[in-house]
């Protein structure tokens, strides 16, 4: 409330003084206005903006404007291309509104947080002269031609887009943000719940436990899990997931090719590490097979069959392995033969 | 003469062993040759340059072991190293791990009793292949006791040569895991002993064992929570006995109190969270007594199920309740980062920079999995399937440590070593089942084999192709050949991992070999050569600033005092550092007086160009005032003319390329061609104001011309431990010393 007592008193001190330009004034108010009603009808806070409403709270008001805008160019089609991570920097904009908005307790009328979308808005894109996404563009109170006035946060912010973004804000409008508030993974009624729910479950679970029949009393569940933690790890999933590695690159020179293999150590695509991670996994399970499952067979021709083929498999997947690293590595893992026969 | 052959035949007779006693000679004579070669194999660093320490950590280790010499055990205990963290200094004896030093001190100790006059050194350098050697024991005991005793020698074969664990343990690497691998096997193994005898004596043995890896490493934190694991996964699958009862509760209530005792971990042992699952499942250990005991006492079944829901809840809501207040109140601390880290893996890369930035907790390619395992990697999902094919207490124990490691081992580069006993262990039990299914067959009297014996042992390839064959004359030339296809492979085993350990594991990286255009091994010492000449020239109490890789060599090698070394633990001073080194020369020279500094090291030369992007982000983090961009063109690290103005200017870019831009470094080149790059730098009239030139090691002069692969780097990173060793790479070090003015 008293923020907003200064801001009268700031407001009436401008027209007073400046008898001449009340209405104008009146004008202004009647935006600020506006752009808090759309800012309360926004779930984060973030108001959505379009040519029409760009041509309404910019370029046809004069300056300076009692506010300024944080523009975020954001454009659908692109959302599923993986480098660009749109989305989740859409999500992390949205959240520093959000915490902008809250920290102000809703009475900020000096930064309101906007964005474009291209399709809908293609000439304000025009007007900016935004070419690349992602951007962000500062419209300060001040700014008359929309290329030249506003300020570009720095293409390098990006990467960790909530604190540049803070820092942005504050070295460039002098407005402080304030703590960023994360929405918790489980809120506090779900973790109620769910701690309700364990205490209730934990006696039932325990009862099946004394009597033996859970799913936790089959080998077979347990041997799968294992298996799989395996594949999961030397395939280097968790490598994908530390370093968010792409499945797949594409090659720059020629766009209708997929880079499946990285060549070089420390670092590998998703897939690659899965294609070997299944190599490896395979051969020890075709002698798991052959010693545990097809002694049972009793038709001797597919016993032949099968026990040739395992061989000839596994014989392949290793080979393929050590191909694959002497390839990755530069560094002659040995193989099947000294390395000087091949 | 005549009765020569005669009483000849009697005493061969009398020498004639029966079968089972050969047998005992065999394995016995193959323990010992396995022995001896995991001892052997270890020592290439010391035959191909010197019996030195290598690396960094094993400086320090080496520098407090002798200090325990010196001054004894109390001494030890309460030292405050003035040297290191300057003008902090550093509690040593509360903030280590003491059972390597001790350990080494011991031995020592030992061998002067046995008027063996050797210096403290070497004992240090042959630690960790002596406890390799240890291991292999331990290995075979383990595989006994989890299947058979061939299955405890392919795992000692397999675990003596196996690049995972050499890559730690050899001759001149004195780092804590030399000793913790040996200590955690030895634990898991009396541990599995004392659930299979269910014998009081076992667990006891165990809490000891426990007790000694905590004295040695600090991934004890990997046990402490692996047994209570593996004993809630026996009681969930309904296979609680007493047996196991004996051996948890004795082992955790004498273990933790023994491992209080190690000032490092102190209370943390009770007070911490990565020590929590431990307290729980102890309790529900108690809980499940209980229950059984009530359960003996009542007959009625409804009635006792009516208890069990009664206590169940409650007990689970005691333990939230308890849990929750001591973490609301304090007293249970939460994880530390580095734990945290492992559970959640994207953790390290957001939260703690510095824990990050280290190559060796760098989460694994699957091409390092490789380099390390070999076909033990192939061998591991049958071994995994055996196990299961023969569930027994033991057998699920090592394959929850298999699987657990393996998780870990994808999580960071280093903790390949952890995993690798039990991935040992694991393949040993494919191998020596499938042998031994074919020698069985190859013994067995012509008659066909019965489908019957395959049930029962786990069956293996060649009994399978046997019964493929059982009517065809082909059965035993299959065997045979199979057979010798395993040991053929087994070869191919052995070979790699001598090579890996020659190559890429045995290098000490304080000299530095490189082999020149003609193949013959060029050798630079420039760090000790600048160490000593720190040691010889300059003042007892002159101050060395350095990036914190160098800082144990300084303080062990050059007897000098430094500002940061490898125990990160002040990332705030870090990073003061790495401000200095990246700003321009009048704004360091304030920094480096305000801490006193009369020595600045840098480094130039290194191994690859990748890792130098890490110092901005570290200096970064604590001070804003640094930016990583102003460091980079279009993202990239530049040295040459297109390089940043701030890159070209900053202190570190300046002493490193101090008087370089005259210099011809390639035939046919400009001067000042840098070639780790390839680029010729883009600042060669570097001039320094406030520091001058002190001293500059010889293989920036002596650099022989035809030596065309020869790789210079600057060096504003941290230099890579594990992918380097990885890498072939030809590399060597440049070392500048500039004194400030």
């Amino acid at each position: 409330m008293a923020i907003s007592y200064i801001h009268l008193f700031i407001l009436s001190f401008i027209s007073t003084s400046r008898f001449l330009v009340i209405s104008k004034a009146g004008a202004e108010s009647e935006l600020v206005a506006y752009l808090l009603t759309l800012q309360s009808q926004s779930e984060s806070g973030v108001i959505h903006l379009n040519d029409r409403t760009v041509s309404k709270f910019i370029t046809s008001t004069k300056t300076p404007r009692p506010y300024s805008l944080l523009i975020f160019f954001d454009a659908i089609p692109l959302h599923d291309k993986s480098d660009l991570r749109l989305p989740v920097l859409v999500h992390d904009f949205a959240l520093v509104a959000s915490s902008f908005i809250a920290n102000h307790n809703g009475s900020n009328t000096k930064l309101f947080f906007c964005d474009l979308e291209f399709r809908e808005s293609q000439s304000s894109f025009k007007l900016f002269d935004v070419n690349s996404l992602p951007n962000i563009y500062l419209v300060g109170p001040d700014a008359e031609s929309l290329k030249d006035d506003t300020e570009q946060m720095e293409q390098s912010g990006f990467t960790r887009l909530i604190e540049s973004l803070v820092e942005f804000i504050e070295s460039r409008t002098q407005l402080t943000v304030g703590p960023i508030h994360h929405s918790p993974v489980i809120s506090k009624k779900q973790m109620v719940l769910i701690i309700g729910f364990l205490l209730i479950w934990s006696p039932f679970a325990a009862r099946k436990i004394f009597a033996g029949e859970t799913m936790f009393h089959n080998p077979r569940i347990w041997l799968s899990g294992a298996i799989f933690v395996y594949f999961f790890s030397v395939s280097g999933a968790m490598h994908i997931i530390i370093r968010k590695m792409p499945m797949f690159l594409m090659d720059r020179e020629d766009p209708n090719k997929l880079i499946f293999f990285y060549q070089g150590t420390g670092v590998q695509l998703g897939l690659e590490g899965f294609m070997v991670g299944f190599l490896y996994t395979i051969v020890g399970l075709l002698l798991a097979v052959v010693t545990h499952v097809l002694v049972y067979v009793k038709d001797l021709k597919t016993k032949r069959i099968g026990m040739l083929f395992s061989i000839f498999v596994s014989f392949w997947a290793v080979k393929q392995v050590i191909f694959l690293d002497n390839w990755k590595t530069r560094y002659a893992i040995h193989g099947f033969w000294p390395s000087r026969w091949n | 003469m005549a009765t020569m052959p005669a009483s000849a035949s009697d005493l061969l007779k009398s020498f004639k062993l029966k079968t089972k006693q050969q047998e005992l000679l065999i394995r016995v004579s193959i323990l010992c040759l396995v022995y001896i070669l995991a001892f052997i194999t270890r020592l290439f660093s010391v035959l191909r340059y010197e019996s030195m320490i290598h690396e960094f950590d094993p400086y320090f280790n080496y520098r407090t072991t002798l200090y325990l010499t010196e001054n004894g055990f109390y001494d030890f205990w309460n030292w405050f190293d003035y040297e290191s963290w300057y003008p902090l200094g550093r509690i040593v004896g509360g903030t280590l791990y003491p059972g390597l030093m001790v350990t080494a001190v011991l031995i020592y100790r030992i061998l002067r009793f046995l008027r063996f006059a050797v210096h403290i050194r070497e004992v240090c350098v042959l630690t960790a292949p002596f406890f390799a050697s240890n291991t292999t024991l331990v290995a075979y005991f383990f595989g006994k006791e989890i299947w058979d005793s061939g299955a405890g020698l392919v795992a000692a074969i397999l675990i003596a040569v196996c690049p995972g664990y050499i890559s730690r343990s050899v001759a001149g690497s004195y780092d804590n895991e030399g000793v913790a691998i040996f200590a955690l096997l030895f634990t898991f193994y009396l541990f599995v002993k004392a659930v299979n005898t269910g014998s009081l004596a076992w667990s006891l043995a165990s809490a000891f064992g426990y007790f000694y890896m905590v004295s040695a490493w600090g991934g004890y934190v990997f046990i402490i929570n692996l047994i209570p694991l593996y004993v809630l996964v026996l009681l969930i699958t309904g296979r609680y006995s007493m047996r196991l009862y004996v051996a948890y509760n004795c082992m955790y209530i004498l273990g933790m109190l023994l491992a209080m005792q190690i000032r490092f971990v102190g209370f943390q042992h009770v007070q911490s969270g990565e020590h929590m699952a431990a307290m729980g499942v102890f309790f529900l250990m108690q809980v499940f007594y209980f229950l059984d005991w009530v359960k003996h006492m009542l007959s009625d079944t409804k009635l006792f199920q009516a208890f069990l829901r009664i206590t169940v809840t409650s007990a689970v809501a005691v333990g939230g309740i308890a849990l929750g207040l001591g973490m609301v109140s304090g007293y249970i601390s939460p994880w530390t980062g580095r734990f945290y880290s492992l559970l959640d893996p994207t953790y390290a890369k957001d939260h703690i920079p510095i824990i990050a930035s280290v190559s060796e907790h760098q989460p694994t390619a699957w091409s390092s999995f490789m380099f390390d395992f070999h076909i033990l990697l192939f061998l591991f999902p049958a071994g995994l399937y055996f196990c299961f094919k023969r569930l027994s207490d033991a057998t699920i124990f090592i394959v929850m440590y298999g699987l657990t490691s393996m998780y870990f081992a994808g999580v960071m580069v280093r903790l390949i070593l952890v995993a690798t006993p039990a991935v040992c262990l694991i393949s040993a039990i494919a191998v020596s089942a499938t042998v031994k299914n074919l020698t069985v067959l190859l013994r067995s009297k012509n008659k066909v084999v019965q489908t019957g014996s395959t049930k029962g042992s786990g069956g293996s390839k060649s009994s399978s192709k046997a019964l493929l064959d059982q009517s065809q004359p082909f059965q035993k030339n299959g065997a045979i050949a199979l057979l010798f296809g395993a040991f053929y492979l087994l070869s191919r085993y052995a070979t790699h991992c001598t090579w890996v350990t020659s190559e890429a594991y045995s290098s000490p990286s304080i000299v530095l070999a490189a082999r020149g255009a003609h193949g013959n091994r060029v050798i630079f010492d420039d760090y000790r050569e600048a160490y000593f000449w720190l040691r010889q020239n300059t003042p007892q109490d002159a101050k060395v600033m350095s990036w914190w890789d160098y800082g144990y060599q300084i303080t062990a090698m050059g007897n000098r005092t430094v500002i940061v070394d490898n125990n990160t633990w002040n990332n705030t001073h870090i990073a003061t550092v790495g401000r200095a080194m990246s700003s321009y020369e009048d704004e360091a020279i304030e920094i480096i007086r305000s801490l006193d500094v009369d020595y600045v090291l840098v480094v130039f030369g290194g191994v690859t160009g990748y890792s130098s992007d890490d110092i901005n982000k570290i200096g970064g983090g604590v001070f804003p005032v640094i930016k990583e961009p102003d460091y980079l063109v279009n993202g990239e690290y530049r040295v040459d003319k297109g390089a940043a103005p701030k890159m070209l200017n900053c202190l570190m870019y300046k002493l490193c390329y101090y008087r370089f831009g005259e210099m011809m470094t390639e035939y046919g080149k400009p001067p000042g061609y840098d070639r780790a790059r390839g680029v010729e730098i883009g600042n060669k009239d570097v001039k320094l104001e406030h520091l001058e030139e002190a001293f500059t090691t010889s293989n920036w002069i002596n650099l022989r011309k035809d030596n065309a692969s020869f790789q210079w780097c600057l060096s504003l990173g941290i230099v890579d431990l594990a992918l380097a060793t990885n890498q072939n790479f030809l590399e060597t070090e440049l070392l500048t010393l500039f004194q400030a003015t």
